[in-house]
């Protein structure tokens, strides 16, 4: 019967080849894009994962290159119990570097973005806060300047090592260190002193965008947040790293959710494809289901033949379906640096997902062949 | 519902009437008639005069409206559709005037997918369709599909399909209806053959008053009644090589 109903199948080569196409581009862009969100998704979390402390930004702002806060904080914040470092920071986009405007890679990619730190307290922590490990070179010191530690992805990108000099908008600064990071996000970070980033930045002296607060224990982020926040609540907001994380899920939950919908919006569309096809198949071969009826074929002997020719559909259209997924993915990561993540799980669930709604989509078909009064398909 | 009878197939005052848009067509107006085991009947009658209608019923592929149909004494039209599916696949082969042959497959395939539902050994059935198609006189012709065979060499593969369940009961509907007047002798031959030597009985709608010779019981059928049946055995011998 498998035979049968795959030869049946291809009768009508251009008519199945559209319902599989259907099939095919449903299942391929939803795991394209789920694999993005995926990807967006455990390179935020590994990111929150080196996230240690406590970020500090101005109350209701955006975020942090929308932040404005006092340079005086730091002191407040040092006195708070539990705090061990408080790290002033300016975030900026640079214009261009070397010469070349960035807007165009920033339209594809995750754009280089300056990180200014003072020097003094970045030397002082225990951890790496945002910055990530040193892979080559050595760490900014505290009487630098026009120094910059840059990420392995702008280090590649622009084809720097230690010791070459970056020239930011129109100041040019030497390459000292190059950082590696769990997180792709911030592989294209570039820190430098903060009073560089100041004049880079229309920042006041006064003022810095955030503080990045380490803690002497960081399992008390909690606790130190409610502090804080009770002081000094007024004017500015703290988050810890499960604050990230939840705001972050929240939003992506959201989008993937959304993700889905479309997709399954699509995968509807190639369904109403399938019932086409099926049931255009089962009235033009009348006739031959009247004589299987006449030769002893069962009702349910025609569902499943015309069942089976409709699984073919979704296992041959979730087979191009998985192949065009991973392909769109590699080539979306290639073209716009994602690092998009296709679990084995997500292939598995679009694979079946796809075999069950052409299953469904062949119910009806099905149901009108078994339908078929064996007289009448003869006479048709 | 078992029933003391001679006969094969029997029908008693059948009717069918069918429903087409507000007029009520009587197809059959109370039929009576036996069909005995060795038969070799043919039914006749002008276009519309209700043959088909009537081979369907006998052949268990149609419910009458009313009256009585029994095979071997069986009552099929109380029967529900399961049961009818069942007397079909054991007991009647069907062959067709337009051969109804499955185009993607050869003529082994077609010959072998009656027996798909039942749950036969593949190498047996293919034993036994490549003898079949043997005794058609297409052994040749096995692996080739329907469009690369003649008229007559698609209904031999009809006539084999008809015969993989090994039914006791064949019914042509107009078999030679679409071939040449030398080949649909030849079809005829090959049933009277399956009828003499393997026992089969056939059942044979047709209009073609020629053919009437070769049946053993000829059924006059007009305006969906019978108008005479006369019973004998054939008297012309029907040469297998033909001009």
């Amino acid at each position: 019967m498998l035979k049968l109903s795959l030869l049946n199948l291809f009768r009508r080569k251009s008519r199945t080849f559209l319902s599989l196409l259907g099939i095919t581009i449903g299942v391929g862009t939803l795991i394209a894009m789920v694999a993005v969100v995926d990807g967006t998704y455990s390179q935020f979390n590994s990111l929150i994962a080196q996230f240690q402390g406590l970020s500090i930004m101005e109350k209701d702002s955006a975020n942090q290159t929308l932040s404005k806060l006092d340079i005086t904080l730091k002191d407040k914040l040092e006195n708070v119990q539990g705090v061990r470092t408080v790290l002033p920071e300016i975030w900026l986009m640079p214009t261009s570097i070397d010469g070349k405007s960035l807007s165009l890679e920033s339209m594809t990619s995750t754009p280089p973005f300056i990180y200014g730190v003072d020097t003094m307290e970045y030397t002082k922590m225990r951890g790496n806060g945002w910055i990530g490990e040193l892979d080559k070179g050595k760490k900014l010191q505290p009487s630098d300047n026009k120094k910059a530690m840059i990420g392995a992805k702008v280090a590649e990108t622009y084809d720097k090592f230690v010791g070459s000099s970056i020239k930011l908008g129109d100041k040019t600064f030497e390459v000292v260190g190059i950082m590696k990071n769990e997180s792709s996000l911030m592989e294209t970070i570039i820190v430098i002193p903060l009073d560089d980033a100041r004049i880079m930045s229309a920042l006041p002296v006064d003022k810095v965008n955030s503080y990045y607060v380490e803690l002497e224990n960081a399992k008390d982020d909690g606790k130190i947040k409610k502090i804080i926040e009770f002081k000094y609540g007024n004017e500015l907001d703290a988050s810890t790293s499960s604050d990230y994380s939840d705001q972050f899920s929240s939003v992506l939950g959201n989008f993937r959710m959304v993700v889905i919908l479309v997709g399954l919006l699509a995968a509807i569309v190639s369904a109403i494809g399938v019932i086409n096809t099926m049931l255009m198949n089962v009235m033009e071969r009348k006739r031959e289901i009247g004589t299987l009826k006449a030769g002893g074929w069962s009702s349910i002997h025609i569902i499943k033949m015309i069942l089976i020719e409709a699984a073919l559909i979704g296992v041959i259209g979730a087979l191009l379906g998985l192949l065009l997924g991973l392909s769109l993915t590699y080539i979306l990561n290639i073209l716009f640096g994602l690092d998009s993540v296709i679990t084995q799980e997500l292939l598995t669930q679009s694979a079946l997902f796809a075999i069950g709604l052409s299953l469904f989509a062949g119910l009806y078909p099905a149901y009108r062949a078994a339908k078929l009064d064996p007289v009448e398909a003869m006479t048709y | 519902m078992a029933k003391k009878s001679q006969g094969l197939i029997e029908a008693i005052e059948v009717k069918k009437d069918y429903q087409m848009e507000k007029i009520t067509v009587n197809a059959l107006r109370g039929v009576s008639l036996t069909i005995n085991k060795g038969d070799f009947a043919m039914i006749v009658g002008p276009s519309g005069s209700g043959k088909t209608t009537l081979m369907h019923i006998l052949g268990a592929l149609d419910h009458p409206s009313s009256g009585k149909v029994y095979i071997e004494g069986k009552d099929i039209t109380t029967t529900d559709d399961w049961e009818l599916t069942l007397i079909r696949r054991k007991k009647v082969g069907f062959i067709f005037q337009t051969f109804n042959l499955i185009p993607t497959l050869t003529a082994l395939e077609n010959v072998m997918i009656p027996t798909e539902p039942l749950k036969i050994d593949e190498n047996e059935v293919i034993k036994r369709a490549k003898n079949l198609l043997k005794i058609v006189g297409l052994e040749e012709r096995m692996f080739h599909k329907p469009s690369e065979l003649s008229g007559g060499q698609r209904q031999r593969v009809s006539v084999a399909r008809s015969l993989i369940n090994d039914p006791q009961i064949i019914m042509a509907d107009e078999p030679t209806g679409n071939l040449d007047s030398i080949t649909g002798l030849k079809i005829i031959s090959l049933l009277r053959e399956l009828n003499e030597k393997e026992e089969k009985t056939c059942v044979m709608v047709t209009h073609d008053q020629n053919l009437l010779k070769y049946a053993t019981k000829r059924i006059y059928i007009v305006d969906g009644m019978i108008a005479r049946i006369e019973t004998g055995k054939y008297t012309e011998t029907l040469s297998h090589e033909l001009p």
